[in-house]
């Protein structure tokens, strides 16, 4: 005999047996009370997250009244990347315009392809500039195409009120994600997909 | 009264050309054979939905109503699918196998009574027909497992037969309490004895309904039986080299089946097309016709099944066999027994 089976009195027998019988139907209990409770998933494109302030999405830059952004090119954010995959070209200005801007931003490519969203960057900068924003839907066919240019990360909304109490006090906890109200009457009926 | 040709030969179509009824089996057989292909499909559909919402997810959403046409694209793309068999195969036996499957699944109905005269043939071993008929699904799933020529499969060849012959003894044993009550075979005999109470209202007969409902599921190839599909240890069992067309065909027998199932414990066990004893206090008026009775039973019925399959998890093959042996059979014989009692308690048995 490869292996042999555990013999049980009649008692036993009878309190495994009922036992498997009983616990079928608790087991039976807690399905059918999920199959009733309302389903914990996100019908995404027709319904979405409210996603708190201090969601790690996309990069932006913060600019100021004339929409020149408040980077000094000091670079901080390029050091700080682990992954190096912001690229920085500046060059000199002899004059500042308006600001006490000693350097322009030629170039500000973040390759989002290959951020992993840390947000080192953002904590490195030293002009409060840089910041990750709750905006995660910028999908493209390539990664070539996802190295966002200077042009897609400005900013020219100011900060709301939630991202302001944020900053001011990050140990304040906003309000945790949770649905919203699907955007149509009834979420995903309309094959619009 | 004078005919046209045409009213004349229709005529002779229904009462019997030679002999042969033609469009009187003809007509019922499309009939049968469309209901169930059309019921795979909403079967299929209510199986991903129902498993979905117990999973706490939404199942098939996008296409049609509540993604009600998901199974029809997904025949379509299985349909167009190419077919793929292995160089080492039993061609022969591997095209067989699926057909073997489905044919049993789809001859049941043939007995099924759906309504007040709504059957297609009246046999008086019309339980008998039913339980000789499934037993042969499992030599096609064998076929496939060994036609495959593949591990996996003839495992689950394997394990079906164990699984099927085993399983078959507790569930005929089941019946025939209810066959040895109703004093017939007959599937429209056995909703006829049921018109004061269900069986499954009687004390024999719940643990037959018991008995007969787990060994439907060892039969149907279900959780907490499906063994000889066990994905996490046999890839897919006896379908795992299966593809296109006839890879659709033992999904349209597996529901097939689950319906068939459902349709015999509704008739065996729960009063058939007649309305639920339990609603004694409903007028007359406010009848359904027997076919939505039966319905409406064989839906839950169907649901109970596949809320069972999503709860319970896989047994292991001794404990599948344990089961069996050690459990179901010694309770049938011993319903068997009790069955014996309540006939000569009850009146009904007097007065017989």
């Amino acid at each position: 005999m490869a292996f042999s089976l555990p013999q049980y009195s009649w008692r036993e027998l009878w309190e495994k047996g009922w036992s498997g019988f009983v616990t079928a139907l608790k087991g039976m209990r807690v399905t059918i009370r999920y199959f009733f409770s309302r389903p914990t998933t996100v019908v995404y494109p027709y319904q979405r997250l409210e996603l708190p302030v201090y969601y790690r999405g996309r990069h932006r830059q913060r600019v100021d009244a004339n929409g020149i952004p408040w980077c000094i090119a000091c670079g901080s954010c390029a050091r700080a990347c682990p992954l190096e995959c912001i690229h920085i070209e500046a060059s000199a200005t002899p004059e500042p315009p308006d600001t006490k801007r000693r350097r322009k931003l030629d170039r500000f490519d973040i390759d989002l392809a290959r951020c992993m969203y840390c947000g080192l960057c953002a904590e490195a900068c030293p002009q409060d500039c840089l910041m990750l924003v709750a905006d995660y839907e910028y999908s493209a066919w390539r990664p070539q195409d996802l190295v966002a240019p200077l042009s897609v990360q400005l900013r020219p909304e100011p900060l709301s009120e939630a991202e302001l109490r944020y900053r001011a006090d990050p140990a304040s906890d906003p309000a945790p994600a949770k649905p919203k109200p699907p955007r149509e009457a009834s979420a995903g009926e309309g094959g619009e997909g | 009264m004078e005919r046209g040709p045409i009213e004349s030969l229709v005529h002779r179509l229904f009462a019997g050309l030679y002999g042969i009824p033609v469009l009187g089996w003809l007509i019922p057989i499309v009939l049968v054979l469309g209901m169930v292909a059309l019921a795979a499909l909403v079967l299929i559909w209510l199986e991903r939905k129902v498993s979905g919402h117990i999973q706490s997810r939404r199942g098939p959403l996008h296409n049609g109503p509540h993604g009600l046409l998901q199974t029809v694209w997904d025949a379509l793309k299985l349909l167009v699918k190419e077919d793929i068999v292995p160089s080492s195969a039993d061609r022969l036996i591997m095209l067989m196998a699926p057909f073997v499957v489905f044919t049993p699944a789809v001859l049941v109905y043939v007995v099924m009574p759906f309504g007040k005269g709504w059957t297609v043939a009246n046999l008086n071993i019309g339980l008998l027909w039913v339980v000789s008929v499934l037993s042969l699904g499992p030599v096609g799933i064998i076929l496939g497992g060994w036609g495959s020529h593949n591990k996996w499969s003839l495992l689950g060849g394997m394990r079906s037969a164990a699984q099927l012959i085993s399983y078959e003894i507790p569930s005929v044993l089941a019946l025939g309490a209810i066959v040895m009550m109703a004093g017939t075979m007959s599937m429209d005999g056995l909703v006829a004895a049921q018109d004061q109470y269900e069986f499954v209202l009687t004390p024999p007969g719940l643990i037959a309904f018991v008995v007969y409902l787990v060994t439907a599921l060892a039969e149907l190839n279900r959780n907490p039986f499906d063994l000889p599909e066990a994905e996490s240890e046999l890839v897919a069992g006896f379908v795992t080299e299966y593809s296109g067309f006839k890879f659709a065909i033992f999904f349209l027998a597996e529901f097939a089946n689950l319906l068939a199932l459902s349709m015999i414990t509704v008739t065996v066990f729960l009063g058939g097309w007649q309305p639920p004893s339990v609603l004694f206090f409903l007028p007359d008026s406010a009848q359904l016709p027997g076919v939505f009775w039966f319905a409406i039973k064989t839906t839950v019925m169907v649901f109970v099944f596949q809320w069972i399959k999503w709860t319970l998890p896989r047994l292991r093959i001794d404990q599948m066999l344990n089961v069996c042996w050690k459990g179901l059979i010694p309770i049938t014989l011993g319903n068997l027994a009790l069955a014996c009692v309540w006939l000569l308690l009850t009146e009904k048995s007097w007065a017989r």
